[in-house]
Parts: C-alpha cells; structure tokens; sequence
C-alpha cells in the first residue's frame, strides 16, 4: 500500500496523472478484497452463514488462510457451481455444477468502456445449468422467463434494453442494438471522462514500506502466465507449455540463482536442477524441487503457486501446493516470505520436465580481471555461442553498429550460399504465391499464446510429464528463451522457432520415401500416410523443429502396448485422447497423425487452403487478410506477421523491409534459405542501472 | 592332384596333414556331436536373443539403433576383403579364414539390416523403401536420399556376399554329402547342386568365383562409404565432413578384422582347428589391424585439424564437443580403443600372442562401437540451436536389442559351424605342401588316421 501510494505521488509530482497514467479506461479485471475474504472466514467461523454458495472460486485449494476449511465446515447449506468436482467442491453439500463457459451467455466489462457479450458456441454437453439461472431460480426472481428455451438469454437481453441501450444514440431499436452488439462482439462505450488528483490527505508513510530483510532467503510466490493462480491449471494444453522463463513443464520448481566462482556455473549452494529439497518457511515445510534460474536475484527464490492439486481434473498430482505457506499480513495475502531455509533431501525427481537444458547465449562474468562469456567458459570454447547466427542483439546506442555488422553478416552468408553447385531453384518461388513469415522479437514477450494456439489448431498431442521429461513433446511452435548479458543479472530474449520451411531444405533431400517435400509456394509439407519414420529429416534439421510421434499420443489408431505409456488423466484408465469428450478438441480441419511419423509446422496450411478458396470464390487475388496462421492471431502483441512474400504490399513484406539489415534468417550462412525471418533484438535498458 | 611347390613359402596349414586328414577335420565337427566348448557358446549366445523401444528423442533421432548398425555393417567388411581382394592379390594364407569370415560378413550384415527396420517408425510400411511399380501415382522413392543409397548398397552387398559364400560352400558340401547316410545326405546333395567333382564343375566354379570375386572388390569401398553419405551428405556439423568415406571404409575393415579374430580364436579352440588357423593367419590378420587402426588414427586427427582450419565455430564446436563435452568418455574411449591399442601389434610377440589378439579384438570392437555413437550420438546431442541441446541415454529395451543382435550373430555364426565346413576343404586342399615336408620331411612317418 505504502509502495503504491508513493508511485501515485512521483506521477503527480511528474505531471503524469491524467495525461499518461489515464484513469478513464481501467481494467475491471481483477479485482478483490483480502479482508472482505477474511471477515467472510470469521463469520462463518461464528456460524453466522447459514448457506454460501461458490462460484468460479476454490478458496479450499487457493485461500492462503488454513481456517478456511474448518470454517467452511460450520456452514451449513454449502452449494458449489464450479465446473469440475475440485477440491472446495468436494467439501459441499451440494453441486449445481454450471455451464462451461463456452455454453454460456453473458456479458461482462473487462475493461472500462468495454462492454461485451457472452455468447455460446456449443450446446450444453452435459446436464448443467447457467450459473446465473440458479441463481435467479433459487432468488425466486420475477425476471425470469422460466418458460423460455434460454431463460438466461432473455435475461441478459432485457437488461441490456434496459440498462445499455440508453447510454447509446447509434441504434433506435433495443432489436437493432442487440443484433449488432452481439454481431460485432463487444459494445464500446466512450468512457466518462474521469479525472483524478492525489489526494495530499495521504500521508506518505515512508516507514510502511517493505524494507530489505536481512534473511538469508527470500522465497517469491507468483502466478504463472499458463495456470494463473491455478484456476486454469487442469488444461494439459497449459499444463504443457513451458514456463517462459524456467521453461518446465507439468509442476512448479524452486527457482534458486545461479552462482559464477570463476570457474563454473552453479546453483545456489550448489543445488542441481531436478534435486528435491525440502523448504521451511513460515514455520512449515514442503518438498519440491528446484531449477537453477538465470536472473534469479542472489538471496531469493520463487515457486509458483496453482500446483499441487488434489482434485479437480489432470493437474491433480504434479508440482507442490505452496498456498498453506503464504500470510496473511495486515489483512493482506503476502506473496512473499522472508527467513526461508533449504534443506537439500539427498533425492531427485525422476520426471523432471524441462524442455530446454542451455539456456543462454553468452552470459559474461569475471573471470579475474578479464569478462568472458561465463556459458563459453564452462564449454571451454570462448565464441562458441556468441558467435552462432542465432540471435542479434543491441542496446538502442549502438543500434548503428549493429546495422553495420549485420549488412556484413549479410553479405558474407550471400557470399557463402552463392557458392553452391547445386540449383537453387529461385525461379519457381518469384512468381505465384510464396508463403513466409515474420517474427519481430522485440515485439515478442514469450508469453506462449502462440504455441497453444498451434496446439489447438493443429492437434497436436498431449504427451504428459514422463515423455516430456523424455524429451518427446510434440510441439510445432516452441519458445526458445536465451539469457545474455551478465551473469547475475542477465537480459531475455525470447524466439518462437517452427519450422522455417527452407526452400533448400535439408530434411527434403533426406528423406527415403519422399514423405517430406516442398510446395510451388514455399511450404515445406508432410505427407503422414507416407512417412515411415526414419527420422533422418529431424536429424538433418538445423533447427531441430521436426516432431517425431514416438507413441500413438492421439490414440489415432489405438496401440494396446502403448497404451499405458501415453498421457492419462489423474486416476484415469482410457489415455487422454482416447476420451470422446477430449476428442472434441481435435480440429476437423487437420489430420491426426498416428504412431511412427514426423510432423511439423505446415505454415496452417488448412488455413491457407481455407484463405484460396475464399478468394476463389469471391473472385479476387488473395489477401493477406484471407490467411491467418493460428500463432499469428494468437500473439497478442503482432509480433508474428505471415503473408504472400511476392505481393510488394503484404505486411509480411513491408515488415521485412522496414526492419532492413535487422530482418535476418537464422543460420543466414548454412544455405538451406528459410522462409521465416527474425529481427535482431534491440533493447533500450539503461546500462547504468544494469551494471 | 600334384600341387606346384613354392620353395620359399611358408607352410600355411600346421600338421602335416594329408588331403584325407583335412577332409576328416574339417568335416567331422558337421558329423560329430557338438564339443562342450561348442555346447557353452551356443548357449551362452542363445542367451541374448531379445526386444522393444527406444530413448532416442527430439534432438538425438538415431542413436543406438543407428549406431549399431554402422558397427555391424563396418564388421561384415572383414569377410569381403578377405574373401575377393585378397583372393585377386593372391594372398593364399586367407583360405585358413576366408569361408568364416565370410559367414561373419553374411551374419553381421543380417544384424545390421535389422537396426534401420527395427528403428523405423512404421515398420510395417518399410516396403516403401523400395522403389516398386505402384498404384499409389506411381510414387516413387526418393534418389536423392542417400537411405535409399544404403539400401541398394546393403541388399546388393548381401546378395553378393551370399553368392559368392555359397559357391564356395558348393565342393564342400558334396563333400559332407558323400560321408553322410540318410536324411543329410538327402539334405546335403539338395544343398550341393548335384556336385560332382568333374572337370567342368571345377572350372565353372573358379570362374564364377573369380567373378564374384571382381564384384565383390568394389562393394569392399563402395558400402561403407555409402554408409558414411548418411551422414557426409547432411548439413549438420561433425557430420558435414569429405573425409567420411575413406575413414569410414579404414574403420570398418579394422573392426571386421578385429571381429574376424575374435571368431577365429574361439573357432579354433572350439573346433579344436589349431592346425589350420594357425598363428600365422593371427599375425597376418594383425598387420592389417595395425595398418588401418593407423589410418583410422590419422583420420581422427585430420578431423580435428580441419574443424580448427575451417575457421568455421559449428565445425569446430562440434569438434571440441566431442573431445571435451558430456560425452567425452566416448571420445577418449574410442581413442584409446583405436589408436592407441592396436599400436602393440607392432611387437611381433604380441602379434603372435592368442591371449593378446583375443583381448585386443575386443577392446577394439568397442572402440569402434565408440567410434560410432561420437559420431553420431556426441553430434546430434549439440548442434546448431543450442536451446535445442539434449542428452541422450539407451533404455534397457535399446541394450536389449543391440545385445540381442550380438546373440544373433554369435548363434547364427556357431550353427553354421556345425552344418558347414568352417574352413574351405577344397581351397585348403590346394595350398597343401604336398612334395614338400609332408612326405620326405622328418615327419614323412608320421602315422596316417
């Protein structure tokens, strides 16, 4: 609070309040009251509640106060709406499980201004009801239309007419309004103009604010991008990609630093990546397991809280619960604790699942009075990273000096590759269609919605902890997440990596059976039910994207032997996909391969497909707006741009150029011409405050 | 059947033995009940027939599997040199050994032919490796890939090595066939074609075998360079190399040589054949040993100097990664197994030492089976995108497999033993000595069996 107070203070003293901080449009997101939680827990402790109702909440597993369920007990009516059998609603007397949310109409503000409406895609698969009808129902409401087909539809509809339709002058039939409103998704609302002032009654408590401890260890807990607080922690699509940062899988980790002697990289107190320890804090304990983390600050750790289930759905037994560890502190949940201790356990876990195992490029240290790039040095090979044409990076002062090394760098591949023997076909790709992309990693924040949107639309497996410790995740789109920079304190680079569809690809030739080859437009394009999986293409891949079905992961064609290897559901005995219910995700569009072949990044090529023949039938060239791969609209931040390379206006290509000699291939000098483009990372950090 | 005698040649079969006592050793182990050293080979072998999968993963997609099929098919060399370029150099002291390793290169190449199936993610689809006339387009396989290569240049070798065997094979068993009674004297004169014995039959026979020979000759250099396009062709560094052809063909003759005397010394003992696989043969198949374990040798070091030269960091990453990387166990095992070992051969009592030649043939073997998980396993586990790096570890099911195809081999090589002459009777025959020491030496009274 104190912390906040004196932020509000510099933006006033700044003049940014109401010109830069603007309060007109603010996010309703999340919102919530520690104390209001706490006076709830009291009184019902009191057994002043006779009946509460949950709802989208799982205070028995995520309530950092253990008196929750104890209280909880006392109530005596305990109705839950929640959609899975989780841990708070094991503890009720009744379920009325609601609607999935896809099922569901509503509406909802998100942010200010922003009106939208909730609609359903899908009928109810199940025997649920809206939660918003219960409530009505059990409310006795004179609102609802119970004689209608969708009560809950009227309902909304009614309010909107009432209470929306007059803040606008657009539409003159609540009809009209509500048909377009639904149409275009999202109804906005030109917010009042709201001005703030800083309220100089504040009092600046300098003394509240958290002070530096002078513990050994300070132990984080935060959210995580996938599972949040673990509301959506039994998605296996979540489950199963990686943390942006540690970059594991299917559990939380202690992140411990990581230490330079001059000699070698080590973690804190030389714990190893994968050894379970067992961590006191807040006067109890737990074990989990720990990952060195480059950027960890010295003398902290962190673990994410949304693990260690028990019930609920496939999350239930991985990672560790660490909510009983948190306090509550002058009515506030504190997510962090000081006066942790680490008690090394002497076991390891067998299943530790990480999908990448170097993690930087070039981190530099003191080695003596010399900096050297600390990685390189324990490689014993200065250079060895450094100088791959993998990532480009500057600091924005010496952009110019960048942009003079890449021309060379982009002479000397033009150079290189101009010396093949060999056809380069350039002549069939100039004219016509010709697929490419590009990803600007400045723009890329590594948040992983890119590659669950691959996921989803190109069915790509589940393939559980165990076969992603295994190194057989299935993956198309992956995240690679590099460290430079210093040792202690390093920077972040994050370069989502599929396929590149080279136009002199390396896997093509390979291939014995011709399973693997390329396109008039510039795809490199799989044919399953060709495939006999040799593996040869992922060999000869440079950038190793090619996904090999080491199991029959979707149950395409159901191995009794494999079958206790593919991923189950906690407690279930038919494998994941197996499930006519999960079934469901599979995309209609998009084959689903069986055991034994290779399968990558196709460029969406269904959406392509989709893309032409929409043109077609409108008569008209394609656009770049007819295709969409699912990372590029996924990516929240535009970082990926996709489009005919041969149309001078598509963005894929004004991108490109406008990025100049900062729009590069990755392994520019290996001759195997990618269709994918990155641009060198610029970052605009203040050294100063690094260093 | 007066035989030229060479004055200056040594004699090649110890003994003294007259072409009825040759006859009578060499066929006696197919007639006899098994010796119990045969008995405890036999089942020690048996014992290592197994199967199921693999711990390869996304960034090392061949390891084992791969691995040993380089291994065995490097083994099978031993049998082709023996048997064709030293039959056109007219090396006679190889027809102590050559149907032996020739049956070795026809186990080792079935060994090895099961790796690339078994490591397919379809097997039941492996025919569309064949480049067939089809309803499927026609579609055909891909000429580019040098898979492809390897299967034409591995059925090819194996039909030849095979023919070219069992030709040989033909005298010899009209041979068995006119010892034998009953049910394997029906089997045996089934197996000989009807040989017998006549003029036309012999010369038909040494030219088929100088023919087969002749084709044979080139498959020696032209497999296992094939082989090594697998990797020479493809664009990953350490794999990307022009050297990979003679050092492979170098490193296969050396490990073939090497297996050929680890058959030979037990063959020997348990066919009790001291008399015609004699330390000669040991100390001859050792110079070649030394010879190519030195090429191989000079290989290596050549590799490194180039990936240093090349001014290229992939390469020379991708070197000093073997040397120094997480497996640099693998490295300096196949140094020490390859180089370093064999260079004791050039101690003419070592070279004639069973002992040391029998442990040395192993040692080497293993050194070779390093040669080819660096290559492959070290390469794969680290190359370009260092976020992509990996660790690779066989499963049980992968040790399983390869120890199986080691039972295989041995179970296949020691029932051969039994239903065939081991050593060429009818080769044998004609390197005799026969006006020489065998009639008017010291022991022209000896008494005959």
């Amino acid at each position: 609070m104190a912390e906040q107070i004196i932020v509000n203070k510099i933006n006033d003293i700044l003049g940014n309040l109401n010109n830069t901080v603007a309060f007109n449009a603010v996010s309703n997101q999340r919102q919530g009251d520690d104390r209001k939680m706490e006076a709830l827990v009291a009184e019902m402790n009191n057994g002043q509640v006779a009946t509460a109702i949950v709802w989208g909440a799982n205070p028995a597993y995520d309530y950092s106060g253990a008196a929750f369920k104890a209280a909880f007990a006392k109530v005596a009516t305990r109705i839950s709406l929640n959609t899975t059998l989780d841990e708070t609603t094991l503890l009720c007397t009744h379920a009325a499980p609601a609607h999935h949310a896809l099922e569901s109409w509503g509406d909802a503000e998100p942010k200010q201004g922003h009106i939208s409406i909730i609609q359903p895609t899908i009928a109810p698969l199940f025997s649920t009801r809206q939660a918003e009808h219960s409530l009505l129902e059990w409310a006795d409401s004179a609102n609802l239309d119970r004689n209608s087909d969708q009560p809950y539809y009227q309902y909304v509809r009614a309010a909107w007419t009432s209470a929306v339709f007059n803040t606008q002058s657009r539409y003159s039939t609540p009809a009209a309004f509500w048909d377009m409103s639904l149409h275009d998704g999202v109804f906005e609302n030109a917010p009042s103009g709201r001005s703030v002032s800083f309220n100089s009654a504040a009092a600046v408590n300098t003394g509240a604010v958290s002070q530096p401890s002078s513990s050994e260890l300070e132990v984080s807990f935060y959210e995580t991008v996938n599972i949040g607080n673990g509301q959506y922690a039994h998605n296996p699509w979540l489950q199963e990609m990686p943390d942006p940062v540690n970059r594991t899988v299917w559990g939380n980790y202690l992140s411990v630093p990581v230490e330079w002697d001059g000699k070698d990289i080590k973690g804190w107190r030389n714990l190893e990546d994968g050894q379970i320890v067992e961590l006191e804090v807040n006067g109890q304990k737990i074990r989990c397991t720990v990952i060195r983390t480059f950027g960890q600050t010295p003398g902290t750790a962190s673990i994410a809280l949304g693990y260690g289930r028990e019930a609920g759905g496939c999350a239930a037994g991985y990672g560790v619960n660490v909510n009983p560890l948190l306090k509550n502190e002058g009515g506030f949940t504190q997510y962090y604790l000081t006066d942790a201790k680490v008690t090394p356990t002497g076991d390891v876990e067998k299943d530790f699942a990480c999908v990448q195992h170097h993690h930087t490029m070039g981190v530099q240290g003191k080695q003596g009075d010399k900096t050297v790039n600390v990685d390189e040095a324990v490689l014993a090979f200065q250079g060895s990273l450094t100088e791959r044409s993998i990532i480009f990076q500057t600091n924005v002062k010496d952009l110019d000096k960048l942009e003079t090394q890449m021309e060379e760098f982009h002479e000397h591949s033009g150079y290189l590759n101009s010396k093949t023997l060999y056809p380069t076909n350039e002549e069939y790709f100039g004219t016509g269609l010709k697929w490419g992309m590009y990803v600007d990693l400045n723009s890329c924040i590594g948040c992983g919605a890119c590659q669950v949107a691959c996921v989803s639309e190109n069915n790509v497996p589940v393939v559980g902890k165990n076969e992603v410790m295994r190194h057989h995740e299935m993956t198309w789109l992956r995240i690679d997440r590099y460290f430079y920079g210093d040792v202690e304190n390093p920077k972040v680079v994050y370069q989502p990596m599929m396929c590149q569809h080279c136009d002199n690809a390396p896997c093509e030739n390979v291939c014995p059976v011709n399973a693997t080859n390329h396109s008039m437009e510039g795809i490199n394009q799989m044919a399953y039910n060709r495939c006999i999986g040799t593996r040869y293409c992922a060999n000869n891949c440079p950038y190793k994207v090619r996904r090999f079905n080491w199991l029959d992961y979707t149950t395409a064609d159901l191995w009794p032997a494999n079958e206790e290897r593919v991923f189950h559901g906690a407690g279930d005995d038919t494998p994941f996909y197996a499930d006519n219910l999960v079934r469901m995700v599979l995309n209609p569009d998009v084959t689903v391969r069986t055991r034994g072949v290779i399968e990558k990044c196709s460029f969406c090529v269904q959406r392509i497909q989709e893309g032409k023949l929409t043109a077609k039938r409108e008569s008209r060239a394609i656009q770049d707006n007819d295709v969409r791969t699912a990372c590029q609209t996924a990516c929240p931040t535009g970082a990926i741009v996709f489009g005919n390379l041969n149309n001078p206006e598509s963005e894929v290509n004004k991108a490109q150029k406008n990025a100049g000699a900062l729009a590069y291939q990755v392994l520019e000098e290996i001759n195997v011409r990618p269709g994918v483009r990155y641009s060198a990372k610029v970052h605009n950090a203040n050294e100063e405050l690094f260093s | 059947m007066s035989h030229a005698v060479a004055p200056v040649r040594h004699i090649l079969i110890e003994g003294n033995k007259s072409y009825h006592n040759i006859t009578e050793d060499l066929v006696s182990p197919t007639e006899k009940s098994p010796t119990r050293e045969w008995v405890v080979a036999f089942t020690l072998s048996a014992a290592f027939l197994a199967i199921g999968e693999w711990g390869a993963n996304r960034t090392i997609n061949w390891a084992y599997d791969i691995t040993n099929f380089v291994w065995w098919i490097g083994i099978g060399h031993a049998g082709t040199l023996i048997s064709a370029i030293l039959l056109l150099f007219r090396q006679r002291w190889r027809t102590g050994v050559n149907r032996a390793a020739e049956a070795m290169t026809i186990f080792a190449v079935i060994c090895a032919g099961q790796f690339p199936i078994f490591h397919m993610g379809r097997v039941w689809l492996a025919f569309f490796i064949f480049p067939f006339p089809n309803t499927r387009g026609p579609l055909w396989t891909n000429f580019n890939s040098p898979l492809l290569w390897d299967v034409f240049a591995i059925s090819t070798y194996f039909s030849v090595s095979l023919l070219f065997w069992y030709t040989g094979l033909v005298p010899d068993l009209a041979t068995v066939r006119d010892r034998a009674t009953g049910f394997r004297r029906k089997m045996y004169e089934w197996a000989s074609f009807g040989w017998t014995g006549s003029a036309k039959h012999w010369q038909r026979w040494e030219a088929l075998s100088l023919v087969l020979a002749g084709i044979s000759t080139p498959l020696v250099l032209s497999v296992h360079t094939i082989v090594s396009f697998d990797f020479a062709t493809s664009v990953i560094p350490g794999w990307h190399t022009t050297i990979f052809p003679p050092y492979f063909v170098a490193g296969a003759i050396f490990s073939g040589f090497a297996m050929v005397q680890t058959l030979m010394i037990i063959t020997r003992k348990v066919l009790r054949l001291e008399e015609y696989i004699t330390l000669n043969h040991v100390e001859s198949m050792n110079k070649v040993i030394v010879l190519t374990g030195t090429i191989v040798g000079v290989a290596y070091l050549t590799e490194l100097f180039i990936a240093w030269y090349s001014g290229y960091i992939y390469e020379q990453f991708a070197f000093y990664n073997r040397v120094f990387g997480v497996y640099w166990w693998s490295y300096f095992g196949m140094m020490f197994c390859n180089v370093v070992s064999p260079q004791v051969f050039w101690s003419r009592k070592i070279r004639r030492s069973i002992w040391w030649t029998f442990f040395l043939s192993i040692v080497i073997n293993i050194g070779m089976w390093f040669e080819r998980f660096v290559i492959i396993a070290t390469t794969l586990a680290r190359d370009y995108l260092p976020s992509s790096w990996s660790y690779y570890r066989p499963t049980w099911v992968e040790i399983s497999i390869f120890a199986g195809t080691i039972g295989l081999f041995f179970v296949c090589y020691l029932i051969f033993t039994r239903v065939a002459p081991v050593v060429a009777i009818a080769e044998v025959k004609s390197i005799l000595k026969v006006a020489g020491d065998q009639y008017i030496g010291k022991n022209a009274n000896k008494k005959h069996h």
